[in-house]
């Protein structure tokens, strides 16, 4: 699957995006944590607190869908096909 | 004194008449008068939309005037709403003009409008104006009835459609939240306004990309005058790249 990364995310790793490998039962948050050893940066801390939820005004997206609403990090990622993670962006 | 015919006449025949008509009657409430607010008030101003209602707590200050296209050096220090109301009469004194210069709060009444946007710099503010949407308007003698009062998950949904702007670096995005919907829960997630100190102020920005975010709320809006919120980013986010110029629409599921 592709883990796909956008905003100030994007400019600290350098990639657009990154595939994974996605067994079943695999979780967002495991498939993330394989999108960090693809690009060799940690960015983890940037988009979850220390509980391993999502920063107040970011998103982590599986096809569309926030985990927020779901399982959070726990939320499988059965047969999704893209993770899109942004870090909070919100002033104006 | 400008004819109307002339004043429009490059945007006019790209509208229907009832496109047209609408853009001319309708209420804009513009919550922040910042940098996407002062660009969004320009392009509405000069659109020649009936009413637009101001709300901004802050003054002009130097770093503000990167990306704030409606004031100048001269204006270091003065309210932003009462620059900008001088600013936007003389662009087009057509457009009637009611600033005031107040934080919105979850208390706040705002004035019947027709549709808004959201120009804040933070997602408490935001979740503030959501709130403040949906209390009674001002002037109306409906008591007891604030949705300030309410818990934010029992909140009855918007009254109208909200255009999200937020733009950050070389970054940013817009969505609009339709009448009745989730709101911000449902595009951000149910804690998008927990961290209180995540005022945006201060924060490097890039004045292209302010316009560019602002320029898309604005051609939401025109959309809308149109073809109403079907056409809108409704359950879709604009993703603006204003370094690599790749801009992206996400297709949000509930």
């Amino acid at each position: 699957m592709t883990v796909k990364f956008f905003a100030t995310l994007k400019l600290k790793l350098g990639v657009a995006s990154v595939e994974v490998d996605a067994e079943p039962g695999l979780s967002v948050g495991q498939a993330i944590k394989r999108a960090e050893q693809s690009t060799g940066r940690s960015f983890w801390s940037d988009i979850f607190d220390k509980q391993g939820k999502t920063f107040p005004g970011g998103m982590v997206l599986l096809d569309g869908a926030n985990i927020a609403h779901q399982n959070g990090v726990d939320t499988p990622v059965g047969d999704a096909e893209t993770i899109s993670v942004f870090p909070p962006a919100g002033g104006g | 004194m400008i004819s109307t015919n002339d004043r429009y006449a490059r945007h006019r025949p790209l509208l229907s008449d009832q496109g047209m008509q609408r853009l001319r009657s309708t209420r804009v409430v513009l919550a922040g008068a910042g940098g996407l607010g002062s660009n969004v008030a320009m392009l509405l101003v000069r659109l020649g939309i009936a009413t637009l209602i101001i709300r901004d707590p802050g003054v002009l200050d130097a770093p503000d005037l990167n990306r704030q296209v409606l004031y100048t050096p001269a204006d270091l220090g003065r309210p932003k709403v009462e620059v900008a109301r001088q600013r936007l009469y003389d662009i087009n004194p057509d457009v009637e003009l009611e600033v005031r210069q107040e934080r919105i709060t979850r208390s706040s009444r705002l004035p019947n409008a027709d549709i808004c946007f959201d120009c804040l710099d933070s997602f408490g503010s935001r979740a503030a104006l959501e709130v403040a949407l949906q209390n009674a308007p001002e002037g109306s003698r409906a008591a007891g009835c604030d949705a300030g009062d309410q818990n934010a998950a029992t909140l009855r949904g918007l009254p109208l459609p909200l255009i999200h702007g937020g733009a950050e670096g070389w970054f940013g995005q817009v969505s609009t939240l339709a009448p009745g919907g989730g709101g911000y829960r449902a595009v951000f997630g149910p804690g998008f306004d927990e961290r209180a100190d995540e005022e945006a102020e201060g924060k490097p920005i890039m004045p292209h990309v302010v316009a560019l975010v602002a320029a898309a709320q604005v051609a939401e809006f025109v959309r809308w005058c149109d073809a109403g919120t079907d056409a809108m980013l409704v359950g879709r986010i604009l993703v603006i790249d204003g370094m690599h110029q790749h801009h992206e629409i996400i297709t949000l599921q509930s």
